[in-house]
């Protein structure tokens, strides 16, 4: 900033003025995010997505094949009905400030409905969810961790999850919170036993994180294909936070608020 | 990213407009590219080098609150031990700063005796209320209220605020402790404890702040806020709840009064995606929301406030906000990399 005072003294004054108030640009500043919301994230037939950033003179522009929006992308000028899984970007632009950071919405195929699930570990006694359904209950979170469609566990997270009748499963996807700033990290690994057949179990690892981002939903998939009675899925959370977060070598928290079978 | 790091970029990126428009031929040095935050009639100019120091020599952690001095300068409380409390006249220019023994000092009240200032510090580390003469002597200490039963040990007091009344009597808020307000004489002797954890009317959910309002005279009467909940309350002065002022979305601090107005610095958006997503908030005399510097515009349908949420990443966290006898503000900032308050000049 002094540097930019200096600088524009030297240019424009030939420094025989003295320094008056240096006020703030508006290239010196970026747009906030645009909110993004849909009625929902699991597509049944179809869902509305909006996207707004109350500013005046504002212009959004977004994507639906996972690419960065830019000016060039399409204007978004009325809700998107969307029947087709996919992920969707939406940045703000301005005349005056800088463009926005993009937000990421992605929608999911709604799952097939489970019969039952069973626990073999406890979620957090605070971050209960809805209940033991929570995470087969085809409903999704917003991105605020206090939201009850998040379950939250501060150690391994094991159930079974049955169905009524063998049913072919392609797909599970676990969707998971990754909030680093309030300690919930993405999970270490998860392992699916089908059928309660050892010789199935398959273990999916996942990157570790390497600094902090803004809050954002993902998700881990983990292909099934194949004829299921019951799946028995075991996520477990990261056993010890890295070493450039301030809670390093502790616990970190795992939210985590569907799991999805396709 | 911190403030320093987007300065730094941004810097380098006016640099490169700047350099662009050099070469072209109708380049201006327009004043009117300053940028204007806030709405209706509370905007202002930014200054973001205000009160800038060395911080090897003058450093800064959080910087907590701030209050004007019956001289006219402007007080700022760190919870940095190498100086708590840093003095700086209005242009930002240092004169002065005391304190090593404030680990967590967090609440700052200027408080008016016979034509004297002192100042009340919450310290929430300590778990104590100190009063204090303008530079930096003890008059006393208050420890956490045991007599009350409502407390086990002085960790559960984690004062955050004071207010002082015209006859001297004060109350503090245990915004991060058990959520009590206690009420005390001039000498510091206990009067009323009211409020308590809990999301009830006359209850709290991290009571930050809280301010005497004596914009009406006939009745004067206290306001909390409940940060947690975005909703600032009333209270009269016995500790009788009277009413409820929501805010959606605004992560509220203490209020403060200045003239008929309220303002506050708001910590966070309450569903960004960001957490350093802070904005300002000022309320008329009706207590209507007028203006959010860095932030939608205030709207109302049907008499019901919407959410409000940061537009520009301007604001870090913003802690407190000051306002001095030229109606212009000064902003303290939370977790912002160690950055110096920011100075709006209001137009």
């Amino acid at each position: 900033m002094r540097l930019l005072l200096v600088f524009y003294c030297l240019v424009f004054f030939n420094c025989t003025q003295k320094r008056s108030t240096q006020f703030l640009q508006p290239n010196q500043v970026s747009l906030a995010q645009p909110r993004v919301v849909a009625n929902s994230t699991l597509i049944d037939s179809f869902v509305t997505i909006k996207a707004n950033l109350k500013l005046d003179d504002v212009s959004i522009y977004y994507t639906s094949n996972g690419e960065e929006p830019s000016r060039s992308t399409t204007k978004y000028e009325h809700p998107i009905k969307v029947s087709n899984p996919g992920t969707f970007k939406f940045k703000a632009y301005h005349t005056d400030w800088n463009p926005s950071e993009f937000t990421a919405l992605t929608l999911y195929k709604k799952g097939l409905d489970a019969d039952t699930i069973v626990w073999h570990s406890k979620s957090s006694e605070k971050y209960k969810g809805q209940g033991e359904n929570t995470l087969i209950n085809q409903t999704k979170a917003s991105l605020n961790f206090s939201d009850p469609q998040w379950v939250g566990f501060d150690t391994i997270a094991s159930a079974t999850v049955s169905f009524k009748d063998n049913t072919f499963v392609k797909l599970l996807t676990v969707s998971y919170l990754n909030d680093a700033g309030s300690w919930i990290f993405p999970p270490e690994s998860i392992t699916v036993i089908l059928n309660e057949d050892i010789s199935t179990k398959k273990t999916e690892t996942i990157k570790s994180l390497n600094s902090l981002t803004a809050r954002k939903m993902e998700t881990v998939k983990i292909p099934i294909e194949a004829e299921v009675k019951s799946l028995r899925v075991e996520v477990h959370n990261l056993q010890s936070i890295p070493e450039w977060h301030e809670g390093h070598g502790t616990k970190a928290w795992l939210f985590m608020d569907e799991w999805i079978l396709n | 990213m911190s403030r320093r790091k987007f300065l730094k970029q941004s810097s380098l990126l006016s640099l490169g407009v700047l350099t662009t428009s050099m070469y072209g031929s109708a380049f201006s040095f327009n004043a009117n590219s300053d940028v204007i935050i806030g709405h209706n009639s509370h905007r202002y100019k930014v200054d973001m080098a205000w009160g800038n120091l060395d911080a090897s020599k003058t450093p800064v952690k959080d910087c907590h609150e701030m209050v004007q001095d019956s001289k006219g300068r402007i007080v700022l409380l760190t919870n940095h031990t190498k100086n708590n409390v840093i003095i700086y006249d209005k242009s930002g220019k240092f004169i002065s700063s005391w304190g090593t023994e404030y680990p967590g000092g967090h609440g700052l009240t200027l408080v008016k005796e016979n034509g004297e200032d002192f100042l009340l510090i919450t310290d929430y580390e300590r778990h104590q209320v100190i009063k204090t003469t303008i530079d930096g002597k003890v008059v006393f200490e208050i420890n956490y209220p045991a007599d009350t039963g409502k407390y086990n040990n002085k960790n559960e007091f984690k004062p955050t605020e004071t207010t002082v009344l015209e006859n001297g009597d004060f109350y503090v808020a245990d915004g991060y402790g058990n959520q009590y307000i206690t009420h005390y004489n001039h000498k510091g002797e206990l009067l009323n404890i009211f409020g308590g954890r809990g999301i009830e009317d006359d209850k709290f959910l991290n009571a930050h702040g809280i301010c005497y309002d004596n914009r009406d005279k006939n009745n004067p009467s206290l306001l909390i806020s409940a940060r947690e909940l975005n909703i600032l309350k009333r209270f009269d002065l016995q500790g009788n709840y009277l009413e409820s002022v929501p805010v959606p979305g605004a992560l509220i601090c203490r209020p403060v009064i200045h003239k008929n107005d309220i303002y506050f610095a708001v910590l966070k958006s309450k569903n960004a995606p960001n957490s350093d997503s802070g904005f300002l908030l000022i309320m008329n005399e009706k207590n209507e929301v007028v203006s959010c510097p860095g932030a939608t515009a205030p709207s109302y349908a049907n008499n019901k406030l919407e959410e409000l949420y940061q537009t520009v990443r301007l604001f870090q966290h913003p802690h407190d906000v000051c306002i001095d006898d030229d109606e212009n503000m000064y902003v303290a900032q939370w977790n912002s990399g160690h950055t110096y308050p920011i100075k709006l000049i209001r137009v």
